[in-house]
């Protein structure tokens, strides 16, 4: 094998180390672009200047009312679709879990179908029901659709997380004593946490960022993706990219937080193991 | 002694499958019962139906006298040790083993007493902060079983509690077991497919076979008096010589091939008849040591393995029927080599008489 260490191999490595780098940067820079812009001073998009920079446009966008109420509305119907999918997924989940192999295979496919069927019709389609059924549209409107969207994607994620339930778990409570509402609570909801969690924050983005849909089951209020489709439409107000770049910086702070937090839990806990053991 | 469990005439049928058919059987209040069989037994399943994890298609489980059979498991006094073990992995192993005094009410000052105490009873002091995750098999295994005698159930059920472990930890749960049924007087109920534990941990054992019990009795009474063909060759090897018992001057004799052996009078079975002789290879003497035995037959040595305590022979009969042979330690080792032939020979009382017939082991 050393042998075929040669030239070839080497140039094998090093395109696939530039491959890996501009897929990096391609999907890396345009978003870092637009943070730069949104801290220039100056009007058109063009290449900022870093020894120009202002906090002047994230002044303006706090004085932009209509673009408040629509990152309003978004963060509610994002935090309501959340709730609601997951709950949903949960219950589905756990009655997929008691059912026969091929009744499993069915429900599946009738969950998760939704997730192929284009956002368009998804949205056309609920918004013509709804207005034949008399409905009058608002953030409620915009949650359906949303549900129609995340479900399938929290669903799967849930599912993925029951697997930690292997085995007798469930019946090694029972037998100790547990009704099956114990059994859930002490056992099953404690071990499939992390999943739910991370279901909750799938369908909290997929709705945040969701705009075909939303665009046909609006009412009054529009949420913040179609505020910002109009925004950009009717003449780019720089706002635009200080809202984007608030958007940025809010997600890796996030992000980030997170991570930090994973990472004092995992001490922690290697810090009780360890107290424990010399003890 | 009182009956702790009757399981009356319980079947249980699996869509095409019937996994138990018709068992009858009494545990004693206080005993160590195994349930032994081969993989599809359906011992397992039996063992589920009365910790109440299966309810039964048909029949009836009674435990301390009362009908449990329609009985959820959270309200039986049965506690189950589970093959896969099923330690909460969220939870420490104190919390693990007080989940079951949290369920009752108990307050948390006496149940941490009580699994301090459970802890201590199965060899695990100081293990009680700890994470169940990063402990050995044989000490996962002793948690599970202080988890399910804390709540001191009046039966212990045990689903397989020697798989998994390898073979010197596994004879060493079987004399914890036993120390422990002993010492708290628990009835304990355990599944297992090794036969060589079954016969050391248990008063008594049910051997079963697709669904059907064989036999039940203690160790001493399955290894010397099988009633069937099944047990007598699960139970402990054994060499099954077939044939046909016939009268010969008077006595009655095993016709094989060439061979006519002698049986025990009266015979068990009439002449005419197929029949099947069970002798353990470690009562077959051979060479010298096997003159003055009641059968002896000439045999031809095939195969010799050392098992370190025991030589054990493969031999063949003029017939060419096989017969295995341990021998305690180097005695035979002098004139019985393979590749030349030798006598082999047993006595009448190191023999049990089966009917014949080929594979049901019923008979």
């Amino acid at each position: 094998m050393s042998a075929m260490i040669g030239p070839s191999r080497r140039w094998l490595r090093a395109g696939l180390a530039g491959y890996t780098w501009i897929v990096v940067l391609f999907i890396y820079l345009p978003p870092v672009y637009l943070l730069l812009l949104s801290f220039n001073p100056g009007l058109l998009p063009s290449v900022p200047t870093l020894s120009n920079l202002s906090l002047k446009w994230y002044r303006a966008l706090l004085d932009e009312a209509r673009m408040l109420d629509a990152l309003q509305a978004s963060v509610m119907v994002a935090v309501v679709t959340a709730v609601v999918t997951t709950v949903l997924a949960l219950l589905g989940g756990l009655a997929y879990r008691r059912m026969a192999a091929n009744a499993q295979v069915g429900f599946f496919v009738f969950v998760v179908f939704p997730m192929f069927v284009p956002g368009v019709i998804q949205g056309l389609a609920l918004s013509v029901i709804l207005r034949v059924l008399g409905v009058t549209f608002s953030g409620w409107t915009v949650v359906a659709g949303h549900l129609l969207w995340s479900l399938p994607v929290v669903f799967i994620v849930l599912l993925t997380s029951f697997s930690v339930l292997r085995g007798s778990l469930a019946e090694a409570a029972q037998d100790l004593g547990a009704s099956e509402w114990r059994v859930f609570w002490d056992i099953t909801f404690p071990l499939i946490r992390p999943g739910i969690i991370s279901g909750a924050s799938f369908a909290l983005l997929l709705s945040f960022n969701e705009f075909i849909r939303a665009f046909f089951l609006v009412g009054g209020q529009d949420t913040l993706p179609i505020y910002m489709f109009g925004a950009m439409n009717a003449g780019t107000s720089p706002t635009i990219y200080s809202l984007a770049g608030s958007t940025l910086l809010l997600s890796a702070l996030g992000f980030g937080l997170a991570l930090v937090g994973l990472t004092l839990l995992k001490t922690r806990r290697g810090w009780a193991h360890r107290a424990v053991q010399s003890s | 002694m009182p009956v702790e469990v009757r399981v009356e005439h319980v079947t249980k049928v699996f869509g095409a499958i019937t996994a138990v058919a018709g068992v009858t059987l009494e545990i004693q209040r206080g005993e160590f019962f195994t349930l032994l069989g081969p993989s599809g037994s359906g011992k397992t399943t039996l063992l589920r139906i009365i910790a109440g994890l299966e309810g039964p298609s048909s029949g009836r489980v009674f435990i301390g006298g009362i009908d449990a059979t329609d009985l959820p498991p959270n309200r039986r006094p049965t506690s189950t040790v589970f093959q896969d073990l099923a330690l909460f992995p969220h939870m420490s192993v104190g919390q693990n083993v007080e989940y079951g005094l949290r369920l009752r009410g108990v307050s948390p000052a006496a149940r941490q007493a009580r699994a301090q105490a459970m802890l201590r009873l199965t060899d695990l002091d100081g293990f009680y902060d700890r994470d169940p995750n990063t402990l050995s098999g044989g000490q996962r295994q002793r948690v599970a079983l202080a988890r399910a005698l804390v709540v001191e159930p009046t039966v212990l059920l045990l689903d397989e509690p020697l798989t998994g472990l390898d073979e010197k930890l596994r004879e060493q749960m079987q004399e914890e077991l036993r120390n422990l049924q002993h010492k708290l007087g628990t009835t304990f109920v355990a599944v297992t497919h090794h036969q060589d534990g079954a016969l050391s941990m248990s008063h008594r054992i049910a051997v079963l076979r697709d669904g059907h019990l064989e036999q039940v009795g203690g160790p001493v009474e399955l290894y010397e008096r099988p009633r069937t063909q099944f047990v007598a060759s699960f139970v402990g090897a054994a060499n099954l010589l077939r044939g046909t018992v016939e009268s010969r001057d008077g006595h009655a004799v095993l016709l094989l091939g060439g061979e006519a052996l002698r049986l025990p009078s009266p015979p068990p079975i009439a002449p005419g008849e197929p029949a099947v002789m069970v002798i353990r290879p470690e009562r077959v003497r051979l060479g010298a040591d096997s003159r003055a035995r009641d059968n002896r037959v000439p045999v031809e040595v095939v195969s010799l393995v050392y098992k370190g305590a025991v030589l054990e022979y493969g031999l063949r009969l003029s017939q060419g029927q096989p017969l295995r042979a341990q021998v305690m330690g180097q005695d035979a080792g002098r004139d019985v080599r393979v590749g030349t032939r030798t006598e082999a020979g047993w006595d009448l009382r190191d023999t049990i008489v089966l009917p014949g017939g080929r594979g049901d082991g019923g008979g």
